[in-house]
């Protein structure tokens, strides 16, 4: 009789092992992870140790063609510029970073993102911005160095998903910023797609070029979201449909769509039905990474919302500011 | 009968979730050490206590540092190439916290060689720009990230060499001490803990600086003429019981807890865990380092310290690999000591009962990868390293309705 009970035992282990072996969505830390301002060096080493397959960051060019890592094409969310040079803003009252030398950049002390010309913070519950702890801007070669020595370290490999931020508004200042980017990877040998850089932007003509023009093997992603925001020249209608997911094929390997795209919300946060872009893009062995999920915004249930995403909508990963509860809640399920 | 065994559970499970603390030396072994970076890194991984080291500048600022010279690790020599002493090294207490600000900091070198000290870490020659960090940002480092997770870990402060400091005129602890202060940071129940080497600055700060923060003595091997404190007293009996009124645990050279033979192999433990805990000090040693130990003799080591040394944590630059290591141990123990239990109760059992007591010794004291001739310890092996114990104690409860609905099935049969 006990070595039925033994046997019952044995069997659910086992069938638990099978379970827990079976691979999870990918999850994305989202400019690092929630925890410390977004894009700081801290912030991706702790993305990192809460095991995000991926660190994705953005890059904007300053004034003598460095590539820094930082999310607004301004700096006034994130840094100290209006009181280190309170006479190099536009006459919007905003500090451009390409209008900075990197020498100049490396004065400034990043903190958690506020609200620009007010004391608030944007995320209440995260790291306090009044903090007078002294971050800095990253460059992009910092950010593939610490890449590189925390997987030697660690013997873990992570990835990074690198957005090149508005390349058209880059081009009016007579620089290809796709073309700085791969140069600097080139540098450092990362060329192929199986090399642990990937690509994505809001303007599908850039990954065009960089596939075609620069002849580069890393993986693209194509950022998805509505026309009317005007992130870029690209028709996302169009690149949404059958035809257009069929044209993204033939240059990039997944979309990264605003999760709004690919399911129907209610005004309380939650979600009404799935809409077919997931299915389509499947169709085309397209990947797709929805973004953003944010645990401390998020209106509704946290878990349904992931539950949802991984189990209805099926998407092959999670473009997240907390990795590490993603992580915990794609892996609790047996 | 079912009430006892659901009272075994429960007490199963109660002790399984008290694992040792386990304290990330300097942060994490896979940055340089003492950044913000590293400090960050051990957080996320959920060391529960993250140690750091402090010492002080020309201008009386608590820097993160852990030696008393710049050379092991900072650019100091290429920044400021005429300010070393005789002796060719670049002291931290020459130095104004602007002038540190502008140097890098590098994984550790040996100053003398430029060879990197541990060649699996991170690069040494790497450009990421580390900067050394004060005391005060290491604080809003924590206090931010605590609030920011909702974990709260606690900071384990070191002072480093205050009879060095005191040459300088310096008082490192009263400065410490201010500093934590301003901060609202003076409980025994605040995430702080200070400790020193020097054992009568420990006796200084706890009755003349009147500090109520909890206190760890380090120690390690005495050396006559060298060492600042007499561990040879500190660690007998009477210097245990002479220190228990003083500070809350003890923090020695693991060298100081075990009998290690010529080849590096344990004989057996020391007698001073055993009158730490005699006299209420928790044991916390110093400092399992997995890259200097090949293959599965890391886990040998800690399991050891565990179970037989029976210490209260461990200091390591690996705190990822340590808690993992207690978290799979576990979650085995409560595997097995609920099996047990649940075999108590039913007549059949009896010859099974003696069987799963020397397999449940045995496995709590090696390591799993001796596996025994049952398929049932290969299967629990597995079982070991993927399971999470949530999904453990479910199975437990599980496992446990089902014995009770069977042995009642079986005892009303009996009636028959």
């Amino acid at each position: 009789m006990f070595c039925y009970m033994l046997n019952i035992h044995l069997i659910l282990i086992f069938i638990v092992n099978i379970c827990q072996g079976i691979e999870r969505p990918l999850v994305i830390g989202h400019r690092g992870s929630a925890y410390l301002p977004e894009l700081t060096l801290e912030s991706q080493s702790i993305a990192h140790a809460y095991q995000a397959d991926m660190v994705e960051i953005d890059v904007c060019l300053t004034r003598d063609n460095q590539l820094i890592v930082i999310h607004d094409l301004y700096l006034n969310a994130v840094s100290n510029v209006k009181d280190i040079y309170p006479n190099r803003s536009r006459s919007d009252g905003y500090h451009y970073v390409i209008d900075f030398d990197l020498n100049e950049l490396r004065n400034l002390t990043i903190h958690e993102r506020i609200i620009p010309f007010t004391n608030t913070q944007v995320y209440p519950a995260r790291f306090p911005s009044s903090s007078s702890i002294p971050f800095h801007l990253a460059t992009l070669n910092e950010t593939i160095e610490l890449l590189l020595g925390l997987s030697h370290s660690t013997n873990q490999q992570y990835q990074l998903l690198i957005e090149i931020k508005n390349p058209e508004y880059h081009s009016q200042y007579n620089t290809s910023i796709s073309s700085i980017l791969i140069s600097t990877l080139q540098a450092y040998n990362l060329t192929e797609s199986h090399h642990p850089i990937v690509i994505q932007t809001f303007h599908i003509e850039d990954l065009l070029y960089i596939r075609e023009n620069l002849n580069s093997r890393l993986r693209l992603i194509a950022l998805l979201t509505w026309n009317h925001l005007n992130e870029s020249s690209s028709n996302f209608d169009f690149y949404r449909s059958e035809e257009g997911l069929q044209k993204l094929k033939t240059f990039v390997q997944a979309i990264a769509p605003n999760m709004e795209l690919l399911v129907n919300f209610a005004a309380d946060g939650s979600i009404i039905n799935v809409t077919n872009l997931t299915v389509l893009a499947h169709k085309y062995n397209l990947a797709v990474y929805p973004w953003t999920f944010r645990h401390d915004t998020y209106k509704g249930n946290f878990e349904q919302l992931i539950n949802f995403f991984h189990r209805t909508v099926q998407v092959d990963g999670f473009i997240t500011s907390q990795p590490d509860i993603v992580i915990e809640l794609l892996e609790k399920k047996i | 009968m079912f009430v006892f065994v659901l009272f075994f559970y429960y007490l199963e499970i109660c002790q399984g979730l008290q694992r040792p603390l386990v304290i990330g030396h300097r942060g994490v072994a896979y940055l340089p050490e003492l950044t913000l970076a590293s400090q960050s890194m051990a957080h996320a991984y959920g060391a529960d206590i993250i140690e750091i080291d402090v010492c002080l500048s020309r201008d009386d600022q608590l820097i993160i540092i852990h030696d008393t010279y710049l050379d092991g690790v900072t650019n100091v020599k290429d920044v400021f190439p005429n300010r070393n002493r005789t002796n060719g090294r670049n002291y931290v207490i020459d130095f104004t916290l602007e002038e540190l600000r502008i140097l890098t900091v590098r994984e550790r070198v040996n100053p003398s060689t430029n060879v990197q000290v541990y060649p699996l870490r991170f690069p040494s020659k790497s450009i990421v720009p580390f900067r050394l960090s004060t005391l005060n940002e290491t604080i809003e480092l924590l206090l931010g990230l605590n609030h920011a997770t909702g974990r709260q870990r606690q900071l384990l402060i070191e002072i480093k060499q205050p009879e060095y400091h005191v040459l300088y005129n310096k008082s490192i602890s009263k400065i410490v001490i201010e500093t934590l202060n301003a901060y609202n940071l003076t409980r025994s129940t605040d995430p702080i803990i200070i400790q020193t080497f020097n054992i009568e600055e420990l006796m200084h700060i706890r009755y003349n600086l009147h500090s109520q923060l909890r206190l760890f003595a380090l120690m390690t091997v005495y050396q006559a003429g060298v060492s600042v404190s007499d561990y040879d007293f500190y660690r007998s009996e009477e210097g245990i019981r002479n220190l228990s009124n003083t500070v809350q645990a003890l923090a020695p050279d693991h060298v100081l807890v075990v009998d290690y033979d010529i080849n590096g192999e344990i004989m057996g433990t020391s007698n001073l865990t055993k009158w730490a805990h005699q006299y209420n000090l928790n044991v916390y040693p110093y400092t399992f380092r997995k890259d200097l130990f090949p293959g599965s003799s890391f886990e040998k080591l800690v399991e050891y310290f565990w179970h037989i040394a029976q210490v209260d944590g461990f200091i390591t630059d690996h705190p990822d690999v340590i808690l993992q290591l207690l978290q799979n141990d576990t979650t085995v123990n409560t595997t097995f000591s609920t099996t047990l239990t649940t075999t108590f109760n039913t007549t059949s059992s009896t010859t099974l009962t003696t069987t799963f007591n020397t397999t449940l010794t045995t496995t709590s004291s090696t390591t799993f990868s001796t596996t025994s001739s049952t398929t049932l310890s290969t299967t629990i092996n597995t079982f070991n390293t993927t399971l999470n114990r949530s999904s453990a104690n479910f199975l437990h409860l599980f496992l446990l309705i089902i014995t009770f609905l069977f042995t009642s099935i079986k005892r009303s049969e009996l009636y028959f």
